[in-house]
């Protein structure tokens, strides 16, 4: 097997299953995922020479998904049918109030945290990017970074606790 | 570092602290009972994160990549044996064989494989209201003169790197596939497919695919596509 195609096999198997989960939660439908996957991948095979540094894989690999997603629908803005509002794939049948656990309580929390919120929180979370990181593949400061994975995390907290945690402690966790 | 600085930087990146936060943390003893919290936390965020991955993903990634990088080498090929036999002529068969024969190729092709991205489109039986039809068609810049009914399944999906609208539609008893492609213009084709029956037409301002085990409700879906996106008089009904 070629050199480049075995590098290509490493870097599919090694990252395919995060860069999925990655583009499910920013498109909230399984299908669409996969898609997005399959144009990323063959986008990374065609440009696999420029990946220098194999610890920037991720990174490298999380932009071009979402260069892709946003590409998509550069022209309109998500409707009902993008939006991340149908997660019955997670939800096991869609559970009552009494049925739905803490965790289905996060995952929606995530679903409806705003994109500039939801992105830096994925790609530390499920990327292991730094916040230094991410600020280069988002071209925004280091400092927003922080904000926006902290006010994500404070949502998500809210969420779980049921409960408004505004002005409690200054945000200390 | 003080508490509240740490506190700060623990709930923006816990796993990424900085040598301030570390050896802050290794001299509060309240402030590393948080990191603890705050890693357990995270390891629960990246469990419910984790959406389980479709079966084989990795594989056909590989298979479609290596698919794609076969046929460029085979159009390349191809190129050379024409030049070869006469560089207008080479020019003209391979601009008219790559326009004419590879790109419908290509068009059924990926509408077959993106039937295995959506496995449980076709057991959906409760008719889409024929409105929410024409808004997901007009969201596509295609807007519908006569109501489109007996949908079951509607999505937007990238297909050939468009955005597309994937329906499965009931006629004759039978559920079948339709992938509709605004600005894709292929002309009109027959084709099997991995024992999937399938055929493109161009409609409107786009390519209409089918897809199914038998062609016999085609005809009939087709008709209803064609009153739907071009008006013509035949009701956009399939029964």
């Amino acid at each position: 097997m070629p050199a480049k195609q075995a590098q290509f096999d490493a870097l599919v198997r090694a990252t395919s299953g995060d860069l999925y989960r990655f583009a499910f939660w920013l498109c909230g439908q399984d299908a669409l995922a996969e898609d997005l996957v399959q144009e990323t991948y063959l986008r990374a095979w065609r440009s696999l020479d420029d990946l220098r540094d194999t610890q920037a894989a991720k990174a490298w690999l999380m932009t071009i998904l979402r260069r892709e997603h946003a590409r998509l629908y550069e022209r309109k803005a998500p409707t009902s049918f993008e939006a991340v509002d149908d997660l019955d794939l997670v939800d096991d049948d869609t559970p009552g109030p009494d049925r739905l656990g803490e965790d289905a309580l996060i995952r929606r929390a995530i679903a409806a945290l705003e994109p500039k919120y939801r992105e830096p929180l994925l790609m530390q979370v499920l990327g292991g990017l730094s916040c230094d990181e991410i600020a280069t593949e988002l071209k925004i400061t280091a400092q927003a970074v922080m904000t926006q994975c902290f006010r994500a995390r404070q949502k998500l907290k809210v969420a779980l606790a049921g409960q408004s945690v505004e002005g409690r402690s200054h945000g200390l966790p | 570092m003080d508490c509240l600085e740490f506190r700060r930087e623990l709930a923006a990146q816990p796993q990424h602290l900085g040598v301030e936060a570390t050896r802050h943390r290794a001299e509060c003893r309240a402030c590393a009972e948080a990191w603890q919290r705050a890693i357990g936390f995270e390891q629960r965020l990246h469990h419910v994160m984790a959406v389980p991955v479709p079966e084989g993903l990795a594989d056909r990634i590989l298979l479609r990549q290596t698919t794609v990088t076969r046929q460029g080498t085979r159009v390349a090929r191809q190129g050379w044996t024409r030049i070869a036999a006469g560089l207008v002529m080479a020019i003209g068969v391979a601009g008219v064989g790559y326009l004419g024969l590879r790109s419908p190729d290509s068009l059924a092709s990926a509408s077959v494989a993106h039937l295995s991205h959506e496995p449980f489109a076709l057991d959906r039986t409760e008719p889409i209201p024929a409105a929410e039809v024409a808004r997901a068609f007009a969201d596509s810049g295609v807007a519908l003169k006569a109501p489109l009914t007996q949908v079951t399944y509607l999505v937007h999906c990238p297909l050939n790197g468009k955005r597309s609208l994937h329906l499965v539609v009931r006629a004759e008893g039978q559920a079948v596939t339709a992938m509709y492609v605004p600005g894709e213009h292929q002309g009109d084709a027959d084709f099997v497919d991995q024992q999937v029956v399938g055929r493109h037409r161009e409609i409107g301002p786009g390519t209409l695919v089918l897809l199914a085990g038998s062609d016999q409700a085609f005809d009939r879906i087709e008709a209803g596509f064609r009153a739907a996106i071009e008006g013509s008089p035949v009701r956009a009904g399939m029964k």
